[in-house]
């Protein structure tokens, strides 16, 4: 089982490394949206609310490209070959550890593109650090069903944001406020948020992992 | 029948207790009287929303097209009603606060779940044609359901509300006069009540739908 996952999660990195489509996509939304927003201010962004606000917003929608996963595997017909070799919980577990590396590396990336060219200081730089990979893991354990989702019906893009928008915003509103609190001066412990982030996305994620097999293996 | 007619009788006394009967709440006046509505409405949406997840969770664990009907027909109800539980909530806000919006946090939670339900009726629209679509909407009913009262009860925590606390408060009990809270007891009954009937007669709706496509098919 557990062979299984990390060589499914190997080759799914694998072929994301070598396609460089998705990445590129993400990388090149987020450069570009940030610069526009840099432009369109003048870098003079003041109030830190608006600063989260507009980051955690490029990572939201820099994340949704990374719907294309189970997409894949349905468009290259390699879904039932799947099925030979791993359950469908595997897949789903597989999936989503995937979901959350390439979601984490585009937090990353966004949020220290962004620190760079909006000048934003960072009073909490540790809170910070925990807030990008605690928001931007649950945002990946969150949507990772939803992928699936539009995947099957075929329609990707718009679908996938527009039902992954509502389900996440719980989290965005949680890490926009601790966010917000890293970029002033208050002091503040980001320890409910970060409970709130683990509760809500362990939830979400055991019954994604508990209803995923309904839908994979019906299709 | 019978049903039908026993809510509508009901409906008349609730109307007679709401804007002649019960005296108006202190302070807030006449106004007070939306209460009766608002509340009742905003519970019924609850209620059909779960109503939904569960039909939802019995459809994947049975796979019986009648809890799918009855998933899809309470989310349709649910979203009805809380449109009507935005609009009162709105007009009570504009009285009491002078603005219909005021980005209070249980203000936005209602408008989020809608959100989620109009998320949901863009998948319904994409697979309702499909004979497995309905396992997918069911699993988004069932995400939805679970991550809505984290939309209700726990980010309106968050943040300072404007919302008065005699209703809503951290004790979960009723601060209401007893003439008031009787009124409103009613009023919930009787709203329940128009819900479980509405939710009959799309069911027949959907069963008649359902049949004749059978037949033609």
């Amino acid at each position: 089982m557990i062979k299984g996952l990390v060589r499914n999660i190997v080759k799914d990195l694998r072929i994301e490394f070598r396609s460089k489509v998705v990445i590129s996509l993400i990388l090149s939304f987020s450069v570009i949206v940030t610069i526009s927003i840099g432009f369109a201010s003048g870098g003079i962004i003041g109030s830190p609310m608006v600063h989260a606000i507009l980051l955690w917003v490029i990572i939201f929608f820099s994340g949704m490209n990374t719907s294309h996963l189970f997409y894949r595997e349905i468009e290259e017909h390699t879904a039932l070959f799947n099925l030979m070799y791993y359950s469908p919980e595997g897949i789903f577990v597989s999936k989503l550890i995937v979901n959350c590396i390439i979601m984490v590396a585009v937090a990353a990336i966004a949020g220290l593109l962004y620190l760079f060219v909006m000048d934003v200081s960072v009073y909490n730089v540790s809170g910070f650090a925990i807030m990008v990979l605690a928001g931007s893991s649950a945002l990946a354990v969150c949507t990772t069903i939803i992928a699936a989702i539009t995947a099957l019906v075929q329609a990707r893009g718009g679908l996938f944001t527009i039902l992954s928008f509502p389900i996440t915003l719980p989290i965005i509103t949680v890490v926009i406020k601790s966010t917000t609190q890293c970029f002033s001066k208050e002091i503040y412990s980001s320890w409910s948020a970060i409970l709130f982030l683990l509760a809500f996305s362990t939830l979400l994620g055991v019954v994604s992992y508990i209803l995923f097999p309904y839908i994979w293996r019906e299709f | 029948m019978v049903l039908i007619i026993i809510d509508a009788l009901l409906m008349l006394a609730t109307l007679y207790l709401i804007y002649i009967w019960v005296p108006p709440a202190a302070i807030l006046g006449e106004t007070s009287r939306i209460v009766y509505l608002h509340v009742p409405l905003a519970w019924v949406s609850t209620l059909a929303f779960i109503v939904a997840g569960l039909a939802s969770i019995q459809y994947i664990r049975k796979n019986a097209i009648e809890y799918i009907h009855c998933a899809r027909s309470s989310v349709h109800i649910g979203f009805f009603f809380s449109i009507l539980t935005v609009i009162t909530g709105s007009l009570w806000a504009k009285v009491m606060w002078g603005s219909y919006w005021n980005w209070d946090p249980r203000e936005t939670s209602i408008t989020l779940l809608l959100l989620v339900y109009i998320a949901y009726f863009s998948l319904h629209q994409i697979v309702h044609t499909n004979p497995k679509g309905a396992m997918l909407e069911s699993v988004y009913l069932v995400i939805a359901f679970v991550a809505s009262p984290f939309l209700i009860f726990v980010v309106p925590r968050l943040y300072p509300s404007l919302h008065p606390e005699p209703v809503i408060n951290t004790q979960g009990a009723i601060l209401l006069d007893t003439e008031m809270r009787l009124v409103l007891i009613i009023s919930v009954v009787t709203f329940t009540l128009f819900y479980a009937i509405v939710l009959k007669l799309l069911l027949k709706v959907y069963k008649l739908e359902y049949v004749c496509t059978e037949d033609v098919s």
